[in-house]
């Protein structure tokens, strides 16, 4: 088949694509037809990613499980990758998953693939929901309207897939053939003329073209010749005099036409849907006055499992009884036998030790922190709360700049920042990605710091914790509106769809959990393990001292804090949580006063958060981003503690 | 209070309540008041009426517009409220949706 423009070449060999809306169950059927060996990848160019896993039902046949599609013509990020993958690639077969239950929504996606022309199979998936609902639909009726095979599935329970397996194989071109408008028809058919040997039908490039695509633009751009483009460019337009609405919507118009008389046709449903206690819950959770004790009780939830069991209970047992008490000691005995320098062992196991430092904190602290963490969002992202929670938020976040889908990326970052900053790729607009990112780094502390400055601040006492929260909290609003208005760029209001809550399933988030820790030590341990060595360099070379004095003018001038706090500063330059543990231990001292210390927390809080995150904004968007984003937040920190500083002396509040 | 001069019986007038007035919103869902010049709107509609879909108003942009179409909405597509506040939020056949009341207030419906 065709093969892409020189300058990259179409990198996918994919033989079954599996496309859909999101949340239909998509990945799961990917998973019923794949094998162990699933490799996920970034579409070239882009930062969406694409899965593909050998079949397991015939060796040498690839699935491509391709990012959800809202609609076609494209309107994101994922949508064009789709639609490009379409146009490109070597498919063989192509199988659109369907929510059984939103007939007439899947069915519009249905007519438009099938009109692309390959062989296709309809998968009806949710089947237990739609039988729940009271919904029975003639799969074979449909199957015969349009021209292709039609295959009930529930993939949560496994059900239909050996049938879709079969059908797959025998897959055969539909033979659905809609009928629009008859102006649209006439220019149809002299625009398939011109768009013949291209490598794709010709009718549905030259639908695609009139609904004003811009993935099938750019791909008529580079092959068809300019006259040949400012003919069809033409004929469009003067198609579109014809009609008082945009074409696009005379072509949804004639398809939702179709879509209605077709699922009259093969749908019974009764008139009243069921009233269980699951729908009813779905409500309560977005209600303007329910929705938040709700909130209050999962945030209490979270709390006390991430909080109290990780970071406490976890974190004891691992830390102090595994690696204290067994492991390092082992370690440091085994090391310092071996080693043939003394310097060698000071790196591994030293103050600053590769060892004790640096993977005793990733794994003892940090990691139990972020899987506990991890664990209890991927509950709450399968149980489907995230979009009532977007509901909730959205006027917080319209001040900001932003709308109510921010609320997923930022509450990740509770857990995580540099894991969140990635998905900021679930954001419509570049515009609001940068915002968030920007926001990200400045004033949300990542759960590894909350643990330490909770429990520092909360054993000095409640207004301590009250006033640091609340001073990130209003950086956090300030800045994100101040940002808003100076980012140029529209804002995208809401429109999110909200899934019916349903109870998470155990193996989805474990796998999910899973995936994420691999990916956390993968991505951060390596860096902050480079922390810690520049650190040991920086300790041997005794250039900390030097650089403490260097900082005392801003930290003791400034921050009005007492020189060795210097340290920790410098500490939470490589990464915020060193910072915090060294300010602990001033403060265990007595070193510090508590507006100090609350001083101390505020300015470290809003630091970048660790060097992995820089990477990871470095990677998502570019290094100028990554560089100017640093520039302007250190300052911005020692700025606010600075103010803050001033302000609670003048209060007169813990000195 | 509402106090009756023939028998005297009273009960509370709710309208006369600032405070009730002021939360009134949050709990039944926010109802604009008046109709716009080109017709009415989802976002006049109270929570929990059905509606059908006339069209969209010019000012909706391109992207939300092909978004909401997707979700099978158009002319002739019966529509049910459910929620006003804090956004929008309606069902299409099985499928619940939120959108930001001006979003809302761009898509023509009739009873």
């Amino acid at each position: 088949m065709h093969q892409a423009a020189a300058g990259g070449g179409f990198p996918f060999r994919a033989i079954i694509a599996l496309v859909g809306q999101p949340n239909v169950g998509k990945s799961l059927i990917f998973r019923a037809l794949t094998g162990r060996h699933v490799m996920v990848a970034n579409y070239p160019g882009t930062t969406v990613e694409v899965s593909r896993g050998a079949a397991r039902f015939r060796p040498g046949v690839e699935v491509l499980d391709t990012p959800g599609v809202v609609s076609l013509p494209a309107n994101s990020e994922g949508e064009e990758v789709t639609s490009r993958l379409l146009l490109e690639g070597v498919l063989e077969t192509l199988v659109h998953v369907g929510d059984a239950k939103n007939l007439r929504r899947s069915l519009l996606l249905t007519i438009q693939l099938a009109e692309l022309g390959v062989p296709m199979v309809l998968a009806l998936n949710m089947m237990d929901e739609a039988r729940h609902h009271g919904l029975s639909i003639d799969e074979r009726l449909l199957a015969e309207r349009i021209g292709m095979a039609v295959v009930p599935t529930t993939a949560t329970l496994g059900e239909g897939i050996a049938n879709l397996i079969s059908e797959v194989e025998e897959a055969q071109r539909p033979h659905l053939r809609l009928t629009y408008p008859s102006e649209i028809e006439a220019t149809l058919a002299e625009l398939a003329t011109r768009l013949t040997g291209l490598g794709a039908e010709p009718r549905a490039l030259a639908l695609l073209w009139l609904s004003g695509d811009p993935v099938v633009a750019e791909w008529l751009g580079d092959r068809l010749a300019d006259a040949d483009l400012a003919w069809i460019e033409e004929r469009r337009h003067v198609l579109q005099l014809a009609f008082t609405e945009p074409l696009p919507s005379m072509l949804h118009a004639a398809r939702l036409a179709f879509v209605d008389d077709l699922a009259a046709a093969v749908t019974a449903e009764p008139t009243t849907g069921p009233r269980s206690w699951r729908t009813r819950l779905g409500r309560a959770t977005s209600h303007p006055v329910w929705g938040l004790p709700i909130l209050a009780l999962v945030l209490y939830a979270m709390y006390w499992f991430v909080g109290r069991f990780g970071a406490g209970t976890l974190v004891d047992r691992i830390e102090t009884n595994l690696f204290g008490n067994v492991i390092n000691p082992w370690v440091t005995d085994v090391v310092t036998r071996l080693s043939p320098f003394e310097l060698v062992t000071d790196a591994l196991v030293g103050e600053y030790g590769l060892w004790t430092m640096g993977m005793t904190y990733a794994f003892a602290l940090i990691l139990p922190i972020v899987a506990t963490f991890f664990l209890a969002f991927g509950a709450l992202e399968d149980s489907g709360y995230f979009p009532r929670l977007t509901v909730l938020t959205n006027r917080v976040f319209r001040s900001m700049g932003l709308n109510g889908q921010a609320v997923v990326p930022m509450v990740l970052g509770l857990g995580c920042v540099t894991m969140a900053t990635l998905t900021t790729r679930i954001l419509e607009t570049k515009r609001e990605r940068m915002l968030v990112i920007f926001l990200l780094a400045l004033a949300v502390p990542c759960s590894a710091q909350l643990g330490v400055v909770m429990g520092l601040l909360a054993a000095l006492s409640l207004t301590a914790t009250v006033i640091w929260a609340g001073a990130v909290l209003s950086v956090l609003l300030i800045v994100g509106w101040l940002a808003a208005r100076l980012m140029p760029g529209e804002r995208s209001p809401l429109l999110v769809e909200l899934p019916p809550l349903r109870r998470p399933m155990l193996s989805n988030v474990l796998l999910k959990t899973v995936a994420r820790v691999e990916w956390y030590l993968k991505e951060v341990v390596p860096i902050f393990l480079a922390g810690t060595a520049v650190l040991f360099v920086l300790d041997r070379l005794e250039l900390l001292p030097r650089l403490i004095d260097a900082a005392e003018p801003l930290v003791v001038g400034w921050l009005g804090l007492p020189a060795a706090a210097a340290t920790a500063f410098l500490m939470g330059f490589l990464r915020r949580d060193f910072g915090a543990a060294g300010l602990f231990a001033l403060a265990a001292a007595g070193i510090l006063s508590a507006a100090q210390l609350v001083v101390a927390m505020v300015t470290i809080t809003l630091f970048v958060p660790c060097i992995a995150s820089v990477f990871m904004i470095a990677k998502e968007r570019s290094w100028a981003v990554a560089g100017a984003v640093t520039a302007v937040i250190f300052p911005m920190a020692f700025l606010i503690g600075g103010v803050l500083s001033r302000g609670l002396s003048l209060v007169g509040w813990g000195a | 209070m509402v106090c009756c001069p023939h028998c005297g019986h009273t009960s509370i007038d709710v309208g006369r309540s600032r405070l009730a007035r002021l939360i009134a919103p949050l709990v039944h869902g926010a109802k604009r008041v008046g109709r716009r010049a080109d017709g009415v709107t989802l976002a006049d509609i109270e929570p929990g009426r059905s509606v059908v879909v006339e069209g969209f108003c010019a000012g909706i942009s391109e992207a939300r517009r092909r978004q909401l179409e997707a979700y099978a909405m158009g002319a002739g597509r019966p529509v049910t409220v459910l929620q006003q506040a804090p956004v929008t939020v309606i069902r299409i056949d099985r499928t619940e949706i939120a959108l930001e009341s001006d979003l809302a207030a761009a898509v023509l419906v009739r009873s």
